[in-house]
């Protein structure tokens, strides 16, 4: 087991709260995601988003719409869901005792 | 230079290279056969193939105009392998999945290989999913062909070439093999055939390692491959020839046998219908078992005919006048096809052996192979055949006798050589002494032909020749029309006229033919007909060897008179 694929596994079980997180405040569309995500050095391969994304949709988590853009085609920008947002919160809180825990064993 | 070919991407329009466009195909369906299974797959994919739209939409903004192979190498590393996009159970096995991604074995399917192929590719393909040099199985194959242990089994006699059923049969498991097998034209089923994953990586190196392969091919291998082509379609054009003929006859079998149970007195130029299935030995068999008769003809047909179809078809493909078949109907054809070899075979056995039965018995009887219909006329007529050399297996005729009656048989012998020697014999026993007559009609081709009377105790032996008339006219024909002239009114008139009626009034070269003798004992007489010169041994009216035949019947042995009268 090296470390390379320790990261990404643990990259991979944060995927999902991250791109609820960034949808929290205004609808994107996957290429905007695509792009803070891999700032974020979050996503080695973009492909992972698209199934992740048609999940939570499916879910019931994300909703999306069609609009139009300037340039190609019209894009589809996913937005939290009421569901959505409720699952956020308990995520949030999930996250906060976890981060809490983790730091408190690294204290120790 | 590269062949380009613009496709539609979501909506939008892009030059891509001929190769780049095969390779992303390639990707696109990998990523619907990964994600197809799941719910919402096709969403996946679409907009998967958006985000590549998008990316490819960013290298034009960069000013690249063609989208090349790289391009599209890049953009699959970009994205992603499917396998690694797999999110639903990916995660306890992300770790191990990932590091044996490359070289992963996925299962092996059978193709055949058309990108290196002698004829059409299906040792190539048996070598890449067994993982043995196709060289090896090239050798092996040619030399399983040559030395098949089949061949020894069913050696055909004086058949010179060490090679045959054996070799015949190896040759149809690649024919059907060849049209069974799908062909490896894809990437994706080159990979599955060499037992690959498929993934963009090693679809990438395949499409890569088409163009190198088919740069490799050599002048040796071109010529060996052109032999072996010629080797086969000489194969194929032999079969089909055989096909056609076993087709026809069987064909003319099955008119025949119709024909037979239609109308069993129907005939053509005096040939009885029947005869056909009695000559062929397979009367018997009509007789006890029909059924076996019908199905064994129909799964022969069958299995002659679906090859027959197939090459016609095959042509048609050629000429572009028909699609090729589907892999349903070749199947079915293929199972059809055995399933009626299957049928054919062993029905065949069992009549092969009726017939060697009937055969047997035949010669058993009187010494050599005749059909049902002569064997009953000379047992009938009491006849014993005592010589038959070159006499084509023919021993009665009907249709010319001297009256006209197209029913009735005679003895008669014909044949291309010349060479007959014929006797029949009929034994009488005892005999009073007493003066004789024997009497018969008859006609010939050419003199050399005796009715002949012999008592070996009497110390007898007479001949009488029959007249070589031909088959016109003859003194029966003669007499008739004498009579007829000099105004006969008896009872026989009408007899008469329809002897001199027959053949259209030219008769048919009939005469009758008698000797008288002695017996001074009471003894055994043998009388008969022959052309034995061995066995008349006198004058010079010998057997001509231009003699095509003669016929014989109405043989009569009276009693004229006392044996002292003279």
């Amino acid at each position: 087991m090296n470390i390379e694929n320790a990261k990404s596994q643990m990259r991979k079980g944060m995927l999902e709260y991250c791109v609820l997180l960034l949808l929290k405040h205004k609808p994107l569309y996957a290429s905007d995601i695509i792009q803070q995500l891999k700032n974020a050095e979050l996503l080695v391969v973009e492909g992972t988003l698209y199934p992740l994304l048609t999940r939570l949709k499916n879910d019931g988590l994300l909703n999306y719409e069609w609009q139009e853009s300037t340039q190609g085609p019209p894009r589809k920008y996913y937005a939290l869901s009421p569901e959505g947002k409720q699952f956020l919160e308990g995520l949030d809180s999930a996250w906060t005792e976890l981060s809490n825990t983790v730091n408190h064993l690294k204290e120790l | 230079m590269k062949k380009n070919v613009t496709i539609n991407l979501s909506g939008r329009l892009f030059q891509i290279d001929e190769d780049a466009y095969e390779m992303l195909q390639q990707y696109i369906n990998s990523l619907h056969s990964v994600f197809g299974k799941n719910e919402g797959g096709d969403e996946i994919v679409s907009d998967i193939e958006s985000r590549i739209a998008e990316l490819f939409e960013e290298l034009k903004q960069q000013g690249i105009e063609a989208i090349t192979i790289d391009h599209v190498k890049d953009i699959i590393v970009r994205i992603g392998e499917p396998e690694q996009l797999d999110d639903a159970e990916g995660e306890s096995n992300h770790g191990q999945s990932e590091q044996s991604n490359s070289q992963s074995k996925a299962s092996k399917r059978l193709y055949r290989n058309t990108d290196d192929k002698m004829v059409a590719g299906v040792l190539s393909g048996v070598a890449a999913y067994t993982g043995v040099s196709v060289t090896l199985w090239r050798i092996g194959f040619v030399l399983l062909a040559l030395f098949n242990p089949v061949n020894a089994v069913f050696r055909i006699q004086h058949y010179p070439f060490p090679f045959f059923m054996g070799t015949l049969m190896l040759i149809a498991v690649y024919v059907i093999a060849a049209l069974a097998l799908p062909q490896a034209d894809t990437p994706e089923r080159q990979l599955q055939m060499q037992g690959k994953a498929v993934n963009p990586q090693n679809l990438a190196n395949a499409v890569v390692d088409d163009k190198q392969i088919e740069k490799q091919s050599g002048v040796l291998r071109g010529i060996l491959s052109v032999l072996l082509k010629i080797c086969l379609g000489f194969v194929v054009v032999l079969a089909i020839f055989v096909c056609i003929i076993l087709c026809l006859s069987f064909l003319f079998v099955l008119t025949a046998t119709v024909f037979a149970l239609a109308m069993p007195k129907f005939s053509v130029n005096n040939i009885d219908l029947p005869f056909m299935l009695g000559a062929m030995g397979l009367s018997e068999v009509w007789t006890n078992h029909p059924a076996m008769l019908i199905c064994f003809a129909t799964a022969l047909l069958t299995a002659l005919f679906i090859p027959l179809y197939a090459t016609i078809h095959f042509v048609l493909n050629l000429t572009k006048n028909a699609q090729p078949m589907g892999t349903t109907q070749r199947i079915v054809l293929i199972l059809l096809w055995l399933i009626s070899i299957g049928c054919a075979i062993p029905l065949g056995g069992s009549i092969g052996m009726y017939y060697s039965h009937f055969r047997h018995k035949h010669t058993a009887e009187v010494n050599m192979w005749m059909t049902d219909f002569d064997r009953d006329y000379l047992h009938k007529n009491g006849w014993k055949l005592l010589k038959n050399h070159d006499c084509d297996n023919h021993y009665v005729g009907s249709g010319e006798y001297f009256t006209g009656d197209t029913a009735k048989n005679y003895l008669e012998v014909w044949g291309c050589s010349g060479q007959q020697v014929f006797q029949v014999a009929t034994e009488i026993h005892p005999v009073e002494p007493g003066r004789y007559l024997l009497s018969c009609n008859a006609r010939a081709m050419n003199p050399g032909v005796y009715i002949y009377a012999t008592a070996p105790a009497s110390n007898l032996k007479v001949f009488s020749m029959v007249p070589a008339e031909g088959n016109r006219e003859g003194d029966i024909w003669e007499d008739a029309k004498e009579r007829i002239k000099l105004g006969d009114v008896s009872a026989d008139l009408p007899q008469l006229k329809a002897i001199a009626n027959a053949n259209n009034g030219k008769g048919y070269g009939w005469s009758k033919v008698e000797i008288e003798f002695t017996i001074d004992m009471p003894t055994t007489l043998t009388y008969g007909l022959t052309t034995d010169d061995s066995f008349v041994n006198f004058g010079d009216a010998k057997w001509d060897n231009s003699t095509r035949w003669f016929s014989a019947c109405d043989f009569k042995l009276e009693r004229v008179g006392d044996a002292n009268e003279d």
